[in-house]
């Protein structure tokens, strides 16, 4: 067994940091293993317990855990650690996650800096879990997903990987834990099927996602799916919900088909929905990833004036923008309804196109396809919705309500 | 069932056989089984009364004959599973009370179903607990008036048994009340708690062909030589032998510390003897009418608790002793600044031998300084140790005087007592480069 490296610190994710101490405590079990609180106990009590010898066991690690946000206590580590040697060594975990890890800027500046001195002692392991990813960060949390199951001897595309962190969040332990559920069963080649059938949703779109694409297969497997989330308890009226969503982006989709779009068209157009503002995302002249960074500086409102008043050539007495009474920001700031995330658009579109067009060119000829198309697409939408006022107010038939709004959704004729 | 019984008589069969339902593991217990967990059985037999209770830990069954002499009245034979605690809690108000306990039986037993538990996992895992009736409790005391209540009884068989009469032979008997004194001695020095369940456990160890009960949390350990032991199997408890590099093991038994507190607390009886079943992992004691059965760790993580014969077979020199008192004084003084650990600078001197006591803090206290007069001072000796491992044994200790031993490598500290032989204590040393510099000035 190869020597323990000493000083090692543990940061970043709580649960990977505790699965972490777990793996060297078994590692390393010929050491005689003591945890203290920084916290809860005083340097000198600290200092006792590392300067202990003890009976029968000739090697000692201390594991220190709830280090708190105080000067006095980095100081002092930073002093006890350098006592390492071959019989003790020291295991510094940040249990209680006070060294934060910004997505994009990293530690912070205090912790940094004492982390620098710890580095320069020969030994120093950095054992960094990180913290959560950043919103828009898809590239990093795909990768560690492929990672993690790349370690388990799975393969895992990009689209299948994209839609395990949708559905599970993008959170490192809530990853790692749902990998390693997932492997118990899994093939060695993931499909996006098998990650929508077996991943636990736990983010708030996932149920639309699962239902979603059952809705989109044919009708006994829709029912199927319906039966089943309605026995593990989601509410009829969300099922309900996320059926007339569906079929109103389906409206918005067959709108633009019958305006002669092509798909790859219509695909950015909804996805372009809802955002804000709408002179930046439906704006034809711009490039995709141009848009997404013009929007980001167009939330703040002097960008925005800037902006209307320069590029647009809005007379600056046009504007009335008040500001704001109060300090506080309301968290309920209505926005347009957004389709959430890509894969989302494209289960849309291969739908309309793969299951509902083809079921219907060989029937209708070219002129007739698109108008007929956006005719099915109403008539679907207003049974949808009308059946929606049915499920929220009316308590009895909310089955059959469902039913009928399934079997409309699944019918691709027009 | 119906019987009348003495409040003292079954206070005293409560406390014993209702053990194990009134610890903290029973009365935690959140399964779908925490009904029956937290249940006294109560068996009236013509010629027997028995009380017993168990859980995956701890099992115990106390057993009398039932007999006017002896405080019991069975009207009607019978048995009763009763919750422990509202029993318990019942019957120790009644004071000095004659109490009678009958049982009414629904006519079809009822189904009580604990399926809400935490750990019950669907309908394949729910269980139910049946309820046959009702024990009436009746109290009357002198005055001729009293209290009446009544308990869910369940249906017995639910609650298996424990067989003591399958307890493997005795390797050791020890008296009570020697087991009380040794417990009393060395229990302090075990872990309140360790999750290996090694450092918060009584040990048993044959060494020098006599028996210690030892206790340690790794950094200090005490010993009580049992030398009222009788009936000890030496096949048994085979000794330690160190062969050049090679150790061979002896063997020890390891008893949850806090079980055998409760048990010695309790003990009447003269002799407690007790016999170890290596197999199920298991160590029996019987005193007298009362039999318990303790859970211990797995016999091949024993050695992880360091052997006797590590400290015992080392050789410590006198180094002299302290007033215990004022020993006790400066060590609450110095603890003003650090509680954790203190210099002991022993020096002797033409006007008289001392120990000086330096106290220096992490945390910016200024050091503190005290000295203490040392009778019979061998040697001058500087070395750093714990401040509540010195306090706990001068508590422990009845002599007037604290008396330490060093070994020549200085790595270890003994402490013995005038008063009882039998006790030893050992502390090892701490190394704290903070008090580098009182060592340099040798």
């Amino acid at each position: 067994m190869s020597d323990m490296p000493s000083p090692v610190l543990i940061l970043g994710d709580t649960k990977l940091g505790k699965d972490t101490v777990v793996k060297a405590k078994k590692k390393y079990n010929s050491y005689y293993w003591e945890t203290v609180s920084a916290t809860k106990q005083s340097c000198d009590e600290i200092r006792m317990t590392a300067g202990f010898q003890q009976f029968g066991y000739s090697k000692k690690v201390v594991l220190i855990t709830e280090i708190p946000n105080r000067k006095q206590v980095r100081d002092f580590l930073a002093d006890l650690l350098q006592s390492t040697s071959d019989k003790l060594k020291f295991v510094v975990w940040d249990s209680e996650g006070q060294i934060k890890i910004d997505p994009k800027k990293g530690i912070n500046k205090t912790w940094q800096s004492w982390i620098n001195e710890l580095k320069k002692q020969d030994g120093f392991v950095l054992v960094n879990n990180g913290g959560d990813f950043a919103e828009n960060d898809s590239a990093d949390s795909i990768k560690y997903v492929q990672k993690l199951f790349e370690k388990r001897k799975r393969k895992i595309d990009n689209v299948s990987a994209r839609i395990f962190v949708d559905l599970v969040g993008k959170n490192r332990s809530m990853l790692a834990s749902e990998v390693v559920k997932l492997c118990l069963t899994s093939p060695e080649t993931l499909t996006p099927n098998f990650i929508l059938d077996n991943t636990f949703p736990s983010s708030k779109e996932a149920v639309l996602y699962k239902f979603g694409n059952d809705l989109d297969k044919d009708y006994p497997t829709a029912i199927a799916s319906l039966e089943n989330f309605k026995n593990i308890g989601i509410n009829a009226n969300v099922l309900a919900q996320i059926i007339v969503n569906k079929s109103r982006w389906h409206l918005i989709i067959f709108h633009l088909y019958s305006q002669g779009l092509d798909w790859t068209s219509i695909r950015n157009e909804i996805l372009g929905m809802g955002k804000f503002p709408s002179c930046v995302w439906h704006n034809d002249q711009l490039p995709a990833p141009q848009k997404k960074n013009l929007s980001v500086n167009l939330n703040d409102v002097d960008n925005l004036r800037t902006f209307m008043t320069r590029k647009l050539g809005i007379p600056e007495n046009y504007l009335e923008i008040e500001p704001p009474k109060t300090k506080t920001v309301s968290k309920a700031v209505k926005r347009g309804e957004v389709i959430p995330l890509p894969f989302m658009a494209d289960m849309m579109i291969n739908y309309a196109r793969d299951y509902v067009v083809k079921h219907n060119k060989s029937k209708l000829n070219n002129d007739e396809l698109r108008p007929k198309m956006l005719e099915r697409a109403i008539r679907v939408y207003l049974t949808c919705s009308d059946n929606l006022k049915q499920v929220r107010y009316s308590f009895e038939d909310q089955s059959e309500c469902l039913n009928e709004m399934v079997k409309v959704w699944t019918n691709p004729y027009a | 069932m119906k019987l009348a019984i003495d409040q003292k008589v079954l206070i005293n069969a409560l406390e014993r056989g209702a053990m194990a339902a009134l610890s903290d593991e029973a009365q935690g217990d959140t399964s779908s089984f925490h009904k029956l967990i937290q249940s006294v059985k109560i068996t009236a037999g013509k010629t027997n009364f028995i009380v017993e209770s168990g859980t995956s830990l701890l099992a115990t069954k106390w057993s009398i004959d039932s007999t006017k002499e002896n405080g019991i009245d069975v009207k009607e034979e019978g048995t009763v599973l009763v919750p422990a605690k509202e029993l318990m809690g019942w019957a120790s108000k009644q004071n000095k009370a004659k109490i009678v306990l009958s049982l009414t039986k629904l006519k079809v037993p009822e189904l009580l179903k604990t399926g809400e538990g935490a750990t019950d996992y669907g309908s394949s895992q729910a269980t139910s607990v049946k309820k046959i009736g009702t024990l009436k409790m009746i109290s009357r005391d002198e005055s001729k008036t009293g209290n009446k209540w009544n308990l869910d009884c369940y249906d017995p068989s639910q609650q298996s048994s424990v067989d003591f009469s399958k307890a493997p032979d005795k390797v050791i008997q020890i008296t009570s009340t020697q087991l009380s004194e040794a417990l009393k001695n060395v229990a302090f020095s075990s872990q309140s708690k360790d999750y290996e369940h090694i450092f918060d456990s009584i040990v048993v160890e044959r060494y020098d062909g006599k028996v210690y009960l030892a206790a340690s949390d790794c950094h200090r350990c005490s010993i009580y030589c049992l030398d009222q032991a009788t009936e000890i199997d030496e096949k048994f408890f085979t000794q330690t032998e160190s062969k050049g590099q090679s150790v061979t093991y002896g063997q020890k038994i390891l008893i949850p510390s806090v079980f055998l507190k409760n048990v010695s607390k309790i003990a009447e009886g003269p002799e407690v003897s007790i016999s170890y079943d290596k197999e199920n992992n298991k160590v029996y004691l019987d005193v007298d009418n009362w039999k318990i059965r303790l859970a211990t760790v797995d016999s091949n993580l024993f050695n992880k608790f360091p052997t006797v014969s590590l400290l015992m077979g080392k050789k410590y020199n006198k180094l002299g002793s302290i007033p215990k008192g004022i020993l006790t004084n400066r060590l609450i003084s110095a603890s003003l600044v650090n509680k954790a650990m203190v210099l002991f600078s022993f020096s002797k001197d033409a006007k008289g031998d001392s120990v000086i006591i330096h106290a220096i803090s992490e945390s910016g206290h200024a050091p503190n300084v005290s000295n203490a007069p040392v009778n019979h001072l061998v040697k001058d000796v500087k070395a750093v140790w714990g401040v509540q491992h010195i306090m706990d044994v001068a508590k422990v200790v009845k002599d007037d005087d604290v008396n330490f031993m060093v070994p020549d490598d200085l790595r270890s500290v003994k402490v013995v007592s005038n008063e009882d032989p039998n006790l030893q204590y050992y502390s090892m040393v701490i190394d704290n480069p903070k008090y580098a510099h009182f060592f340099e000035e040798n």
